[in-house]
């Protein structure tokens, strides 16, 4: 199961590894962008559509959990499976970063 | 004057045309026709200062959580102004907008993701409606065609191959449309 799910998450899209990352901490869709936002001066944002599709198909992988409804909007977390999919693809990119001569 | 505050067009747009019904409903804006509501085939306007409002449909499919869903596209500015056959229309001013901030999907992976939803979700069962219904009544035609007079064939034989080659041009449209969107979504 997780191999599937690494064969299709690894290596992740910019959308999908800021969403998951965010993730860490429980939030919803706009909030995600927002602080995307800042995280990369305004260079990745992700739009209604990409935020919806992409957590419903996290959520559906069991990526990420719906913990709760405020104002009609659904908060999520990572699960253990979607952090053990994360750390991978932080491994990868830390791999990839030493051998084109970063620290 | 109350007959020039509104106006209907009847524009058929298929599966593989959201896009472009996007496009058209964001030039009728711009010269001053506000969509009101979408009904089948059907835009009605009302009449309203142009403005640079872009329309964008979208498919989501198997939304478990309407108001959840429109509360986030409000969230992002979008608001959701028809639906018909589970595509969702939105609009959002497009004053400085960058093109990018226009579209609803800001990857190609999320565009091509939707497509396959009206793939799976509209298109097969169109199919299976398809090969179930029509073809085998061509084939009960076929076969009784012995014991019915010539006009009774003459108009079930006129009326099934009318039918079969509507459908035929519908998905050869389809499919092409889709390849079209596949081609742009993947260069």
């Amino acid at each position: 199961m997780t191999d599937r799910l690494k064969r299709v998450y690894i290596p992740m899209s910019e959308t999908a590894f800021y969403i998951l990352f965010c993730l860490r901490d429980e939030m919803h869709g706009y909030s995600i962008t927002q602080r995307v936002k800042e995280m990369t001066d305004g260079e990745v944002v992700i739009t209604a559509g990409t935020m919806y599709g992409s957590l419903s198909k996290m959520e559906k992988d069991g990526l990420i959990r719906f913990i709760r409804e405020e104002d009609k909007r659904k908060l999520y977390k990572i699960t253990e499976l979607g952090n053990e999919i994360l750390d991978t693809e932080i491994a990868r990119i830390r791999r990839l970063y030493r051998n084109i001569g970063g620290k | 004057m109350s007959d020039k505050a509104r106006m209907t067009t009847h524009k058929l747009f298929l599966l593989p045309d959201y896009e472009k019904e996007g496009e058209y409903l964001t030039k009728m804006h711009s010269v001053g026709w506000k969509l009101e509501r979408v009904s089948g085939f059907s835009q009605h306007f009302v009449k309203c200062e142009p403005e640079n409002v872009v329309y964008k449909l979208d498919y989501a499919a198997n939304n478990t959580n309407y108001p959840e869903y429109i509360k986030m596209f409000a969230d992002y500015g979008r608001e959701h102004c028809g639906r018909v056959m589970g595509f969702d229309y939105f609009r959002r001013n497009a004053d400085g907008l960058s093109e990018e901030e226009m579209e609803i999907f800001s990857d190609p992976q999320s565009k091509l993701d939707m497509m396959k939803r009206v793939i799976l979700t509209r298109m097969t069962p169109l199919l299976i409606i398809f090969f179930m219904g029509i073809l085998p009544n061509m084939y009960m035609i076929v076969v009784n065609s012995m014991n019915w007079d010539r006009s009774t064939l003459l108009f079930l034989a006129v009326l099934y191959l009318g039918v079969f080659a509507l459908y035929v041009s519908i998905f050869i449209y389809c499919i092409r449309g889709f390849r079209k969107l596949k081609k742009k979504y993947t260069e």
